[in-house]
């Protein structure tokens, strides 16, 4: 972008050179796991650094999606997708209300408030998964437990567990927050002379204007809770029926790759798992990027 | 939309002044006061009954668990048998002095700080040359995010596949073209942390690129239009404008980086286990086989309180910085 004069030609060769060489190897895990979904075995094995399909066979998705030795691809798809819509719901409506609180209200204690919800933010959910899983297995009058949460499992390995935690997405608060500070007041005095109430005014006023970041939040929060693995694996990890997708995959992964004895473990079929796993995700982010770059960095950075 | 920050006026101000205030004086009148009192009233009592349920929401699940945890940082407990039993502070002093957990904590900090330099070296670079006018540019940009939005849990699963000892394993046959013999990487003390730090990285280097990249991008043109009036050169216009233009974000992408490296987890918990000879094992991973494994509360506790501590001084410094940069 610094343009000064025209770039030689060398160093137009060279970004190039660098760029596409560092792309592929950051793009070859990957495309290698697409490539190994359409191979069989056989083949697999005699082009073991780079497979290369003789025919492009779904075979290994059909397998994949009809094993249910780990607990079924299919269920796991279908809980997953209801979880990603929970949480998106809930993460977009703290946004929206939140953001609206903190962009565009004063009250007393504003900044005390706001940096309590902040520090949500510096406790990693990897870290308070020990005392939630106390919280949700001693959780009284329900999965067996006393009102003094005795006796029973709680909510461990049921599907409350799945749609408890993590609702308040602290990120996103602070996302739209930024977006409403920068937004023009005059709709809002306009709609409030004409006497519409404060929930009107958020949803038919800023909502529409504040599209792309709460696009962004959106997909945030679909990538998220889709790949969600640590906290399904301690909180719903015995039971099988309603195990997400991530922790189904990687189980039929380690199924696969410690089959040995008599044979080496069924390679494509595994990548075919990851590789259908994975297609919900980039599809959306290839989709939506524009929003989310936009609408992620621009506010996170700035601000 | 987003990227238009010029507009940062203050709603309820606004509000205020078109239901009745003057933004010194305020009004003179008895009925125009009473409109901005009450506005000012209503405004306090919206905000407060939507905060309400959002802050008990972080209270409950966020304070109230690490209060939790605090409480069983100081304890010996195996999760079954109640009460559990006051150790004070000798869990603390098992992490600081034990041999094992000095080695977790070595392997953690080293770990982060490898995964910190590659991810901010490589990611600054890539985003320089995706800053410049090259065809393709979104489609690169595309792949270096890639890994970011698939399941580390799951990616790291298939390094098994990479990582096979035999010479089907899809880096031994690259070795056994060039008729090297294969190597048994998940036995070698030093090959598994080495994928471990290179799996991390290559699932965070994306999140850095796409930061300096919109930093280089929001840095303003004229800058650079003035500086070559005054004959600057490449070079100049590199270390007078572009490097400290980009020091917030430089700041910025160097905590996450590091609070995100420091909690690296997916490649051990799924791949390595720890090893070989706990060569692997993060404090994360410590954390999490200590609860869950040897079902030693106490210890999983006071190891996640140290985290949390460290983790949040690094993100309240990363906050005063960010604020003094303003």
């Amino acid at each position: 972008m610094t343009g000064i004069g025209r770039r030689p030609l060398w160093l137009s060769i060279a970004m190039y050179a660098v760029l596409g060489v560092t792309s592929l190897i950051i793009l070859y895990p990957l495309a290698f796991m697409v490539l190994a979904t359409f191979t069989t075995v056989d083949q697999y094995l005699r082009t073991a650094f780079f497979p290369i399909p003789n025919s492009f066979s779904f075979q290994n998705y059909v397998t994949i999606l009809s094993d249910c030795s780990q607990g079924c691809m299919l269920g796991a798809i279908v809980v997953t997708w209801i979880r990603c819509l929970w949480y998106i719901f809930w993460a977009l409506l703290v946004a929206i209300m939140g953001g609206y609180a903190f962009g565009r209200l004063t009250f007393p204690f504003k900044n005390a408030l706001f940096l309590f919800t902040l520090s949500g933010l510096m406790v990693p959910p990897l870290l308070t998964a020990l005392p939630h899983y106390i919280m949700l297995a001693r959780f009284p009058l329900v999965g067996g437990n006393s009102i003094w949460g005795i006796g029973g499992s709680g909510f461990i390995n049921t599907l409350p567990a799945l749609g408890m935690l993590g609702l308040v997405n602290v990120i996103a608060l602070f996302l739209v927050k930024q977006n409403y500070e920068m937004l023009p007041g005059d709709y809002e005095e306009a709609a409030r002379v004409d006497g519409a109430g404060t929930l009107r005014v958020i949803f038919q006023i800023y909502v529409p204007m504040l599209k792309p970041a709460l696009t962004a939040v959106a997909i945030l929060e679909f990538v998220q809770i889709w790949n969600d693995y640590f906290g399904p694996l301690i909180f719903v990890g015995g039971n099988r029926d309603i195990t997400p997708v991530a922790l189904t995959v990687q189980r039929l992964i380690y199924a696969y790759t410690q089959r040995q004895g008599d044979t080496v473990g069924d390679f494509p079929l595994i990548f075919a798992a990851a590789t259908l796993m994975s297609i919900p995700t980039v599809l959306v982010y290839l989709a939506l990027q524009r929003y989310f770059v936009e609408g992620l960095v621009g506010a996170g950075i700035k601000g | 939309m987003a990227t238009s920050t010029t507009m940062a006026v203050s709603a309820s101000a606004t509000a205020a002044l078109a239901l009745g205030a003057r933004d010194d004086a305020g009004p003179t009148s008895f009925s125009g006061r009473l409109r901005v009192w009450r506005w000012k009233y209503r405004q306090a009592w919206t905000a407060y009954l939507i905060l309400a349920p959002i802050v008990l929401y972080l209270f409950v699940f966020t304070w109230i668990p690490i209060l939790i945890m605090a409480a069983l940082s100081v304890t010996e407990w195996n999760i079954v048998q109640w009460p559990p039993t006051f150790v004070g502070l000798e869990n603390y002093v098992e992490i600081f002095t034990d041999p094992y957990y000095q080695k977790v904590i070595r392997t953690t900090v080293t770990f982060a700080l490898v995964v910190l330099v590659l991810e901010l070296v490589v990611g600054f670079g890539i985003a320089m040359l995706l800053n410049q006018q090259l065809r393709g540019r979104a489609m690169f940009r595309t792949i270096w995010y890639l890994p970011v939005v698939i399941s580390g849990a799951v990616l790291a699963q298939t390094l098994a596949v990479f990582l096979y000892p035999a010479k089907f394993g899809a880096l031994n046959s690259i070795l056994d073209l060039f008729g090297q013999p294969p190597v048994i990487w998940t036995r070698s003390e030093f090959w598994m942390p080495f994928w471990v730090i290179m799996f991390s990285f290559w699932r965070g280097v994306g999140t850095v690129v796409i930061f300096f990249l919109a930093g280089l991008q929001s840095i303003d043109g004229t800058l650079y239009e003035a500086a070559q009036v005054d004959g600057a050169n490449r070079w100049k216009l590199f270390r007078h404008i572009t490097i400290p233009q980009l020091a917030p974000v430089t700041l910025f992408v160097f905590m996450t980086s590091l609070v995100r490296s420091l909690q690296i987890w997916e490649a051990p918990l799924v791949l390595t286990y720890g090893g070989p000879n706990q060569s692997t094992r993060t404090m994360v991973y410590s954390m999490y086989s200590d609860a869950f494994g040897n079902l030693a509360m106490g210890m999983a506790a006071a190891e996640s309180i140290l985290m949390l501590v460290t983790l949040m001084t690094l993100s309240g410094l990363n906050l005063r910085f960010l604020r003094v940069q303003q």
